[in-house]
């Protein structure tokens, strides 16, 4: 079966004005792309703000845009993947523990 | 397949037309401070037709063979087409940001309904697996 073809990049943004600064963005485009010969077609495209950088004058200023939600999220996952091995480990011993 | 064609390459265009832009939003002003909302913008569709067994059906000839071509009125004959497809897409707030004359600030959002849903579901699962451990261990010393 054909895996889908996906493409990852940054994609610098049109510049914003907004007041005396001068907003430089940067977007993380994720594209999927799968297709059946004539027959199917399956696209998906993620648009996610990485940073932007702040103009003024002859300074700039570099900030990061975080998602704190899905970082929050992560661990939250990866606790709780965690909480299983070790629940899964603890299980394993006391069986091979107890057969002794 | 051309009306598949046609469908392709419509949905094509408007995946074009969702640029990067649309991730920043129209700067807003409020006295000497300018806020420009950000956001996670995801959307996918997919479409899949086909058509029905050519000549050469597996089960030509066979009683009840659902692989029959649809008579015309002009004796022509068509095999039947049938097809489906689907599209759907969200828009997240991630952050926005603040232009003041001090300077440029991100600010980040918190989804704290998501993040409590998710705080309660991994307690759950962690008292869970509490549980049955303590009642593992307990019920083998007994």
């Amino acid at each position: 079966m054909k895996l889908p073809e996906q493409q990852i990049r940054i994609v610098a943004g049109t510049p914003i004005e907004a007041g005396s600064q001068r907003l430089m963005p940067s977007v993380l485009v994720q594209e999927g792309h799968w297709r059946w010969g004539n027959s199917g077609l399956y696209r998906y495209t993620r648009l996610r703000a990485v940073s932007v950088v702040a103009e003024s004058g002859d300074a700039a200023e570099w900030h990061e845009i975080p998602d704190v939600t899905a970082q929050m999220l992560s661990s939250m996952l990866v606790s709780a993947a965690a909480i299983g091995v070790v629940g899964i480990v603890i299980l394993v011993l006391s069986h091979l523990l107890h057969r002794r | 397949m051309e009306a598949f064609e046609t469908l392709f390459s419509r949905l094509d265009t408007v995946s074009e037309k969702v640029s990067v832009d649309a991730v920043f939003g129209k700067p807003q002003t409020y006295g000497d401070r300018v806020v420009i909302p950000v956001a996670e913008i995801a959307y996918g569709f997919g479409a899949r037709g086909g058509i029905a067994s050519a000549p050469g059906c597996a089960c030509e000839g066979e009683p009840e063979c659902e692989c029959e071509a649809v008579s015309e009125d002009d004796g022509s004959q068509e095999w039947p087409v049938g097809g489906g497809g689907g599209a759907g897409g969200k828009a997240r707030p991630v952050a926005y940001i603040e232009v003041t004359p001090e300077g440029t600030r991100v600010q980040p959002i918190v989804d704290e309904q998501r993040i409590a849903l998710a705080g309660i579901l991994l307690g759950a699962w962690a008292v869970g697996w509490v549980g049955l451990v303590l009642k593992t261990l307990f019920t083998r010393r007994a």
